[in-house]
């Protein structure tokens, strides 16, 4: 419902700032430091952009008086259909690791502008040539505590030993490195992926899967109705459930970076207003009540003694937690996506 | 609208000035409707020059085809589930006095107003592991374990039919109310059966409704996207739900304006199928 409100009220105010900006240019030619009053940010809704909007938005206009309007959801053909009108009214996008290789190949973003962003201490894997590290998030294993607890990826294979339904994401990039941990592989020697090897893998369990999930919310939902009893999942799903019985553990869990990028073409001062907006979020202490409420860490390496020390378990970048995981090869997977997807589909289809 | 346009032709005059009001629509349509529909089809033969390859994608993978074949399927089965349900229950309800008609067509109607997405989830909570129905059966003693109804073919097509029976049965039901009562009289009085009555009087004179609405079943199952994205639990792969993947994941759009494009000949056909059969029967 939110989603919805949200995205109504945006898109006219969306429209009204394009056509504004369209006719900019026009009037006053920009000069070199200029920033505009407003800007576009294309956001995937729900918990986690209200928890930015609170957090981060909200006091950055109050202090700059610059507008951040929202365009909700943040698909990527979303993106592609804006950048190829011509009209682009939002300067920052919310993408996941693996389609920032997709989006520079299919000229759909420029590079982040580093130096008008001047950002504080960050890990250095979150700044990307083409993309800012937002926050880090985990696809991590999850289970009813009414079940025997898995440790590895070997005992979720497991069926014997650990019976019970399973749920695995649709998404193959999620599930994939998965079974070929389970079949034996370290983390170290999961690129380039044996394909072969990880449909082999994935036969075994295959008839133990209930659902294979497409949204976050539903390995959640389908651990809480005890529709299945293990899942993997997104840390952040599965972290604030802890009191509802759910347990879930980092312990070979697969690191990935959500990303915010620039689309190319926007009104440079838009731009430029968005940029100098990121540098707040390498500020660690607004990192740390993000975290709080979205279980997802943000880029500073000072992030850890900020957050709650009674619950530091929960959050997957602690040290203890991220030296557990392992981060993907975004490059190997644009360069098969195509494959794996239909590999994936024809698999699924398959007895 | 173009027929509404092509009907107003014999009343000379009237015609010209009923174009003329129906032009703005007819353009709006055209230009925010139509042509980016056109201009994404045209996505499907484009590389930059004219290319027949994601034509030939489609039919040389087998996955495209394999998931194309499952759609219709499933959209067959609803239209046989909608059909065998949606007629027994229209004729029933036109049986009915008039109070207890409304109240009937009333909960025919009321998922209408309840947004797609919730009445989807409502059958999680009802069909699931821990639903009402397996807890129930289970506490009866009737299964040992729960029953898998949903997170397969068989919970798509419960929800693909519980949206879509209305689309049969409303209509079905306008044609069977204005079907002439005194034509059933006088078979009655010239000695038929009742059974002979309603095959060769009643069921003839709702057909092309019947027909009508099974089709227009049919065309909105092959385009479902959440009901077997949630009920079939990624294991019932339709095509809209290829679409999304190509479209937001891989991203090949190219291939999804092909398959979009077959989609729609198979529709244009189905319609022109109803259209015939229309003009054969009414």
């Amino acid at each position: 419902m939110t989603t919805i409100k949200l995205s109504r009220r945006t898109l006219v105010r969306v429209a009204a700032g394009g056509a504004a900006a369209f006719g900019a240019p026009f009037v006053i030619p920009a000069r070199a430091q200029e920033m505009a009053k407003k800007f576009g940010f294309g956001q995937p809704g729900g918990a986690s952009t209200e928890a930015s909007v609170d957090i981060f938005m909200k006091p950055f206009t109050q202090r700059t008086g610059i507008e951040i309007v929202l365009d909700v959801p943040s698909s990527f053909g979303k993106l592609r259909a804006m950048v190829q009108s011509g009209n682009v009214t939002s300067s920052l996008w919310d993408l996941g690791s693996q389609q920032i290789e997709q989006a520079v190949a299919l000229d759909m973003i420029e590079p982040i502008d580093w130096d008008q962003v001047n950002p504080g201490p960050m890990y250095p894997e979150m700044k990307h040539q083409y993309g800012f590290g937002q926050t880090y998030f985990s696809t991590v294993m999850a289970w009813r505590q009414n079940v025997k607890a898995p440790q590895n990826w070997r005992d979720f294979w497991n069926v014997k030993d650990f019976p019970g339904k399973r749920s695995l994401s649709n998404f193959p990039a999620y599930t994939i490195p998965a079974a070929l941990m389970a079949d034996g592989v370290t983390a170290d020697k999961l690129y380039p992926i044996d394909l072969d090897r990880a449909f082999k893998s994935l036969d075994k369990i295959k008839k133990d899967v209930s659902v294979w999930w497409t949204t976050g919310a539903q390995p959640a939902q389908l651990l809480i109705d005890n529709e299945v009893q293990y899942v993997n999942a997104w840390n952040g799903r599965v972290g604030p459930l802890e009191e509802q019985g759910i347990r879930h553990t980092f312990n070979e869990g697969f690191l990935d970076i959500a990303f915010y990028v620039s689309p190319k073409g926007s009104p440079r001062a838009e731009k430029r207003a968005a940029m100098v907006f990121l540098r707040d979020w390498t500020d660690a202490a607004k990192q740390a009540e993000y975290a709080k409420r979205t279980y997802y860490t943000g880029s500073s390496p000072n992030l850890a003694p900020l957050l709650p020390q009674d619950k530091l378990h929960v959050f997957p970048t602690t040290p203890d937690n991220k030296a557990k995981q392992s981060l993907p090869n975004g490059k190997w997977w644009y360069d098969n996506a195509a494959l794996v997807e239909k590999r994936w589909q024809e698999w699924k289809l398959s007895g | 609208m173009v027929a509404a346009a092509a009907a107003g032709v014999g009343a000379g005059g009237r015609a010209r000035s009923g174009v003329l009001f129906v032009l703005p629509l007819l353009l709006v349509v055209t230009v925010c409707f139509n042509a980016p529909i056109a201009l994404m089809l045209a996505w499907s033969a484009h590389d930059p020059p004219f290319t027949l390859k994601h034509y030939r994608e489609l039919f040389e993978t087998t996955i495209y085809l394999r998931v194309m074949w499952a759609t219709v399927r499933i959209s067959l089965a609803t239209t046989l589930i909608c059909g065998v349900i949606g007629y027994p229950l229209a004729l029933w309800i036109r049986g009915l006095s008039p109070n207890a008609r409304l109240i009937a067509l009333a909960l025919v109607v009321l998922p209408f107003w309840i947004s797609i997405l919730v009445r989807t989830y409502a059958w999680i909570v009802m069909l699931g592991n821990a639903g009402i129905v397996n807890r129930t059966l289970i506490s009866l003693g009737l299964v040992g374990s729960p029953l898998s109804i949903i997170y397969n073919e068989l919970g798509v097509l419960i929800g693909t039919v519980n949206v879509l029976l209305p689309f049969l049965v409303l209509p079905l039901f306008a044609a069977m109310v204005r079907v002439d009562e005194r034509l059933l009289q006088a078979a009655a009085s010239l000695g038929a059966p009742e059974r002979t009555i309603f095959w060769r009087v009643f069921f003839p004179l709702t057909l092309p409704a019947f027909g009508a609405g099974l089709i227009l079943v049919f065309i909105l199952t092959l385009g479902f996207y959440i009901t077997p994205a949630i009920l079939g639990g990624g294991r019932v792969p339709m095509i809209s739900n290829m679409l999304d993947l190509l479209i937001n994941q891989l991203p090949n759009w190219e291939l999804a304006a092909a398959i979009s494009t077959v989609l729609l000949a198979a529709v244009l056909v189905a319609n022109a199928f109803s259209a015939r059969l229309r003009n054969r029967l009414g």
